[in-house]
């Protein structure tokens, strides 16, 4: 089981009011999505919609690398020291 | 063919002579300097905070500048972005592209701004007389709507239907017998 640490940018940081958070007890990425709503409560409403799905204005990326496909999640394994970043789509320019 | 995002960005002399260098065969260069405006979505915007990661967002302008250099054969390409707090007037970004011809340089220009600001993670928000905003949504710049062959201006990118209706309610007080609309969005894939 991984222990991770998850961070947040932009205003999903400022809505959440956390940086980063660490979590541990995990096997998936999706298993760490259910680990971050029940740990932010009601603040988790800037990543997820009201059914659990993530909001489709949010990237999530494992050590550098996008991950794309909501469905797979549960394929996705997690190792210890992974980082994972949890942002919304740019708005540079 | 180079990026970069950072507290400071490269002088424009300096990218000049880095992409002429870059061939003999170079016979233009174009380049684009975003510039922190004052009137943004109405309000009095009196500097931007601009946030990235940073990584993430290197990567991605690298995946833009060979995407673009091989799309439309370009010579060299420098995409620089700035971060942190920017006053008005400051430059935000800068595209510089070498071509054989302008033509290309050109069409490759305006796809890269559009790619840069709707596909890097770097993130801005406005610090205005009336509050703070993130800039949560950049839509495409090349939305026309022409109303009997006139080209609409859309007042509010971030609700466009309604823009189109309150656009639509105008023409008819004014017109009313004829109405041909033409919608065209741009989209590069």
């Amino acid at each position: 089981m991984a222990r991770v640490v998850v961070r947040f940018f932009a205003w999903l940081r400022e809505e959440i009011g956390v940086s980063e958070i660490v979590l541990d007890g995990l096997g998936s990425l999706a298993d760490l999505l259910s680990g971050i709503r029940k740990s932010l409560g009601s603040r988790s409403g800037a990543i997820f919609e009201d059914d659990g799905s993530l909001r489709n204005n949010v990237i999530i990326a494992i050590n550098n690398r996008i991950v794309s496909s909501e469905g797979s999640f549960e394929k996705i394994s997690l190792r210890d020291g992974d980082i994972i970043d949890i942002m919304p789509l740019g708005s540079g320019g | 063919m180079r990026v970069r995002v950072g507290n400071e960005l490269s002088e424009i002399g300096k990218i000049l002579e880095e992409l002429k260098k870059s061939s003999e065969n170079v016979g233009a260069i174009t380049i684009f300097v975003g510039v922190v405006r004052r009137e943004s979505r109405g309000r009095n915007v009196n500097k931007l905070i601009y946030e990235a990661h940073k990584d993430l967002a290197e990567k991605f302008l690298g995946e833009i500048a060979s995407y673009v250099k091989n799309k439309y054969g370009l010579i060299d390409v420098i995409l620089e972005h700035r971060i942190g707090e920017l006053s008005v007037g400051e430059e935000t970004m800068i595209v510089g592209i070498a071509s054989k011809h302008r033509a290309e340089g050109i069409s490759a220009l305006e796809e890269t701004i559009e790619r840069i600001k709707m596909g890097v993670p770097i993130w801005k928000k406005e610090v205005a007389e009336e509050g703070e905003f993130w800039i949560k949504d950049e839509y495409p710049s090349r939305l026309q709507i022409l109303i009997n062959g006139k080209e609409a201006r859309i007042e509010n990118k971030e609700n466009i239907f309604n823009s189109l209706i309150n656009l639509l309610e105008g023409t008819l007080r004014t017109s009313p017998e004829k109405i041909r609309i033409r919608i065209s969005i741009t989209t590069y894939d």
